[in-house]
């Protein structure tokens, strides 16, 4: 067990050493700060007035650092999260391939199931690290521009509108950035699952890149109403959901029932692939 | 002169020569077939009755292969070219230099300058094919799946209405190739620049999506839709103009002169950055 934390720790370690792992936490910091920057407009807050009027809500009182980062993050989360986790997971493994390092690591007397367990945790725990850095520096963000005060929903695409006080906003707000992590774990799993294949390293990115915006553009189109449980994207989207005034549970359980299912696959099939693949570099 | 072609051939040569080219053909055309065979099953073709009747209008006369064809060639354009074009261009440079070639091909008696056009032609010739490809694909995919008619084309965020006779629908099609050409030649410009830094070829691929990215967040989010006459996606999207009742050329031609003084901008950077350059591996 303690042989297991170790290499644990040292995988963790050499994803955090490399400097494309910090891209995605600069970039969420860049792009947070330029949507911060936009909703700051006249037109912008004028737009936010009107829907808090339309609802007959306090501006004052909605219009908080709680609700900017919470837009901020349904806006970017599923973008950014997607482009940065594709980048890492698809890197994991085919760029050890690419480097020639892997068969240093097969040497050892460790088994090519726990090589493959091993970096894949390591994509999880990166996804989490790089979820709650969004959902911090975004509340962070909303704060430090508009202070406290209470939460507002509005989510057309989810069918979703609902306002919370601000101590019962800030714990569905902390609930949220975990299943929204949980969610973005799929797109992991798939950059995961084509780094173990034969391919390079920015291939397995752009492939894994491919299907998420691939399925999202679908989900958006207005005739596919009736196909929407097929896409990923839809199930994706079930954190926002956690935001409801009433959480529909049910609904919740079998979107990440349908994700858990989907990392399951991809973690079986990378397993699958890694076991019988020849290291020749 | 003729040893600059010569050397232009051998650059695509090698582009040929790399799986990684071939990706974003093989994605596109997955991505044709699919959303053709969606649009087949009876409930998406129920909705689109829907609205159909809504409009006053008969299924013949708005649903056509040319209808899907401009439609699905605009979406497998923003996402498959954009991601295919963002992997090669990132990998000309960055990719060599990982490899460690691009040392050897400084070695011979020919300038920067030299290396770096005949890479950036070999960029545009690869988004020329493959804008060339998505359309034709695109175009005998729907007419084999829909047969011909007329084309509508409905693009709200970009404000463009169009209904045109097959003959006329066609040449608005054709139109639009090389505006979208000259649109992807733009995109690729930002991984170019990045890969002519020294970054990996993975980091220069999501940097520039990522920039991409945020400006289509900031153009499409209702909230920061006040900033989209600012966004470079808005010109880049221009090409769906064509498909106007009347074709507004002043506002083409002023969205494709700025984005070509940011190609000679981003061409200079990329030169500059590249004269500079030490290459150690």
């Amino acid at each position: 067990m303690n042989a297991l934390a170790l290499q644990l720790w040292n995988e963790l370690y050499k994803l955090f050493a490399r400097k494309r792992t910090y891209i995605g936490f600069g970039a969420v910091v860049v792009v947070e700060c330029v949507i911060l920057w936009v909703m700051s407009r006249p037109q912008s807050v004028a737009q936010f007035r009107q829907l808090v009027a339309q609802h007959g809500l306090s501006f004052k009182r909605y219009y908080s650092g709680l609700t900017l980062g919470l837009e901020m993050v349904m806006w970017t989360g599923l973008i950014l999260g997607a482009l940065f986790l594709a980048l890492v997971s698809g890197d994991v493994m085919s760029k050890e391939v690419e480097d020639g390092t892997l068969r240093m690591l097969l040497c050892r007397p460790v088994s090519r199931t726990r090589i493959v367990a091993l970096k894949y945790t390591t994509c999880v725990i990166y996804t989490f690290a790089l979820i709650f850095f969004l959902g911090a520096t975004a509340l962070g963000a909303g704060m430090l521009y508009c202070g406290t005060g209470g939460l507002l929903v509005s989510s057309p695409t989810e069918e979703l509108f609902a306002v919370h006080e601000a101590r019962a906003g800030l714990a569905r707000y902390c609930v949220g950035m975990s299943f929204l992590a949980l969610s973005l774990t799929s797109i992991s799993s798939l950059g995961f699952m084509f780094s173990c294949l034969k391919i390079k390293p920015a291939a397995a990115t752009i492939s894994t890149l491919s299907i998420v915006f691939v399925d999202s553009t679908f989900r958006r189109v207005p005739f596919f109403g009736s196909l929407l449980p097929l896409f990923l994207s839809t199930h994706l989207a079930a954190w926002q959901q956690l935001f409801a005034v009433t959480i529909p549970w049910t609904r919740c359980c079998q979107d990440y029932s349908y994700l858990l299912s989907v990392d399951a696959v991809c973690f079986l099939f990378a397993l699958l692939v890694f076991r019988r693949r020849d290291f020749k570099a | 002169m003729r040893l600059f072609f010569v050397q232009l051939g051998w650059e695509l040569r090698r582009l040929v020569m790399r799986p990684q080219t071939w990706l974003a053909f093989a994605l596109s055309l997955a991505f044709e077939l699919a959303a053709s065979l969606l649009l087949k099953v009876p409930s998406v073709r129920a909705d689109i009755a829907r609205d159909a009747w809504k409009m006053r209008a008969r299924w013949n006369e708005v649903f056509s292969g040319l209808t899907t064809a401009a439609h699905i060639m605009g979406e497998s354009f923003t996402i498959i070219g954009a991601l295919g074009i963002a992997l090669v261009a990132a990998v000309i440079v960055a990719g060599e230099d990982e490899d460690g070639t691009l040392r050897m091909i400084l070695c011979r008696p020919v300038s920067r300058t030299s290396v770096l056009a005949q890479k950036w032609i070999a960029c545009a010739l690869y988004a020329a094919a493959l804008t060339g490809f998505i359309a034709s694909s695109t175009l005998a995919i729907c007419l084999i799946f829909e047969g011909p008619g007329n084309l509508v084309l409905l693009a709200p965020h970009e404000g463009v209405m169009g209904t045109f006779h097959f003959a006329e629908g066609m040449r608005r099609y054709a139109l639009a190739l090389p505006l979208m050409w000259f649109s992807g030649v733009s995109g690729m410009l930002w991984p170019f620049f990045f890969s002519c830094t020294g970054m990996k070829p993975a980091a220069a691929t999501i940097l520039s999506l990522t920039l991409l990215a945020t400006d289509d967040i900031v153009r499409t989010t209702p909230e920061t839709a006040v900033a989209s006459p600012y966004c470079v996606t808005t010109r880049m999207l221009s090409w769906r103009q064509v498909f106007n009742d009347d074709i507004p050329w002043p506002r083409i031609q002023r969205n494709y002169t700025q984005l070509t003084e940011m190609d000679v901008t981003l061409i200079v950077g990329a030169w500059v950055v590249f004269r500079r350059r030490e290459c150690k591996r």
